[in-house]
């Protein structure tokens, strides 16, 4: 009986503690991200999934809310009816975004959105009329979510986003980028 | 805007590849009611370079004075060119085609079907195409891919100045590999006869640098097949010096350079 005492006060004291939220650094932030670029709609039938790169640098004005600049690189064969065939190009973009999230202890969820421009690297995808002739550059817009995972460092944050954009210049190519990114923040 | 839009154009590479579609694509292999012979298309494309800047003129004059030699607007390391084709064979038989390369440089347009070589000589074969002629078998419904590779029209473009401004003949120049020649020797024009099949060549003039080798701007293809096949195919063009206006074949006419390449002709010298 004694020992189903203490068994049940040490149950009680357990859940009766309070919840022990991982510290995380807020302020100035950077985060690189690798994952892959996929296109969706008619532009999916004349380019390929390609790997992605982005660069993010920003501030948290509050907890819940940030200001950053985005640059992105991706890179996809070009698959539409040959000639030419087999070739690759470049889509680069960049941009500033906002971005709204909430801690629940180690774990952030984030929904951010923004603006900004792109450019293209040839113009393997005119035939196809998804550029014009002599068109490389059109503004873009983009809106994703995320979730970070905070390590015991409080600098560092691992995380997950997938972004889609839109790029009304080129032919209203829409497209989404996923990614493994890791965060510092200052 | 204007900063991210340099900024990505930072990131971007100068030389990425521009691709020109073909103006129409070459349908042949059809037998000709008025020659009874198959059609074998030909096409042409003129690469849109941009109009010569007084700057850049200035360079060309004192380049030329400096060599020597008259030195071409586009040179053969301003541009690197590859062509890239699609072969249809439109019939129920298996078939065969060929895909000869010529073209025109600044200075001249090469055209073998309007060269004799042959001395007199009813078995010789015929003047050779800058490339390609190499016999491609294309099932009956069915579609074959390939390319004039860079290095192939870079080939091609120094044995065109090889065989124009230098009077190398053709047989030699194409046989040979003179993609990584650093200079050429002009030679005087001498026709073969059947006494003389093989004249030697005697040097004319300083010799040609790398430096003033002409760049192919038009290029021309001869389609040869022998059933009916419909050949598309598009130029890929990495702009190394920047020449190329962005607009390309769509670019307003005043913008672009109008070459005039003479035809170039092997009339014989006097022996």
């Amino acid at each position: 009986m004694r020992v189903l005492s203490v068994v049940a006060a040490m149950a009680i004291g357990t859940l009766a503690a309070p919840a022990f939220a991982r510290p995380a650094s807020t302020g100035w932030y950077a985060e690189g991200g690798l994952g892959a670029v996929a296109y969706l709609g008619k532009v999916a039938d004349d380019a390929a999934v390609g790997p992605s790169l982005d660069i993010r640098v920003g501030r948290d004005l509050f907890s819940w809310l940030s200001v950053g600049v985005l640059v992105a690189a991706s890179s996809h064969e070009a698959t539409l009816p040959p000639p030419p065939d087999g070739q690759w190009f470049q889509l680069y973009r960049g941009g500033a975004e906002l971005r709204i999230g909430g801690r629940f202890d180690r774990l952030a969820l984030f929904v951010q959105g923004g603006a900004g421009a792109a450019m293209i690297s040839s113009n393997v995808l005119e035939k196809v009329m998804v550029t014009d002739p002599g068109q490389h550059f059109s503004i873009a817009f983009t809106a994703g979510a995320g979730a970070e995972y905070q390590l015991e460092n409080r600098h560092y944050a691992l995380g997950l986003g997938a972004d889609g954009f839109v790029i009304p210049g080129f032919d209203s190519m829409a497209a989404i980028d996923a990614r493994l990114f890791l965060r510092y923040t200052y | 805007m204007k900063v991210i839009a340099i900024a990505l154009l930072a990131v971007g590479c100068a030389n990425d590849p521009e691709y020109i579609p073909a103006p129409m694509n070459l349908e042949g292999g059809m037998m000709d009611p008025m020659t009874m012979e198959l059609v074998q298309p030909k096409g042409s494309l003129t690469l849109p370079v941009k109009t010569e800047t007084a700057d850049d003129a200035k360079t060309r004059g004192d380049l030329a004075a400096k060599l020597g030699v008259d030195v071409p607007y586009v040179k053969v390391d301003d541009l690197q060119v590859s062509i890239e084709w699609t072969i249809k064979n439109l019939d129920d038989m298996p078939g065969q085609a060929k895909i000869q390369l010529n073209g025109a440089n600044e200075y001249f347009a090469y055209d073998p079907s309007m060269l004799d070589f042959s001395g007199g000589d009813d078995e010789a074969p015929p003047t050779p195409g800058l490339d390609g002629d190499v016999p491609i078998d294309v099932p009956p419904g069915g579609t074959v891919q390939g390319q004039f590779r860079e290095d192939q029209v870079l080939e091609a473009s120094i044995d065109l100045d090889m065989i124009t401004r230098g009077n190398i003949n053709p047989f030699a120049a194409t046989l040979a590999v003179n993609k990584n020649d650093q200079q050429f020797q002009p030679v005087m024009q001498v026709m073969p006869t059947p006494q003389d099949p093989d004249p030697a060549p005697i040097p004319v003039g300083s010799p040609i640098p790398r430096a003033a080798f002409a760049q192919m701007i038009r290029l021309d293809l001869v389609f040869k097949p022998t059933t009916h096949m419909v050949l598309e195919y598009a130029v890929r063009v990495r702009d190394i010096r920047g020449i190329m206006d962005d607009m390309l074949l769509n670019a307003p006419p005043a913008e672009l350079t109008q070459f005039m390449p003479a035809d170039y002709s092997n009339m014989p010298a006097a022996m």
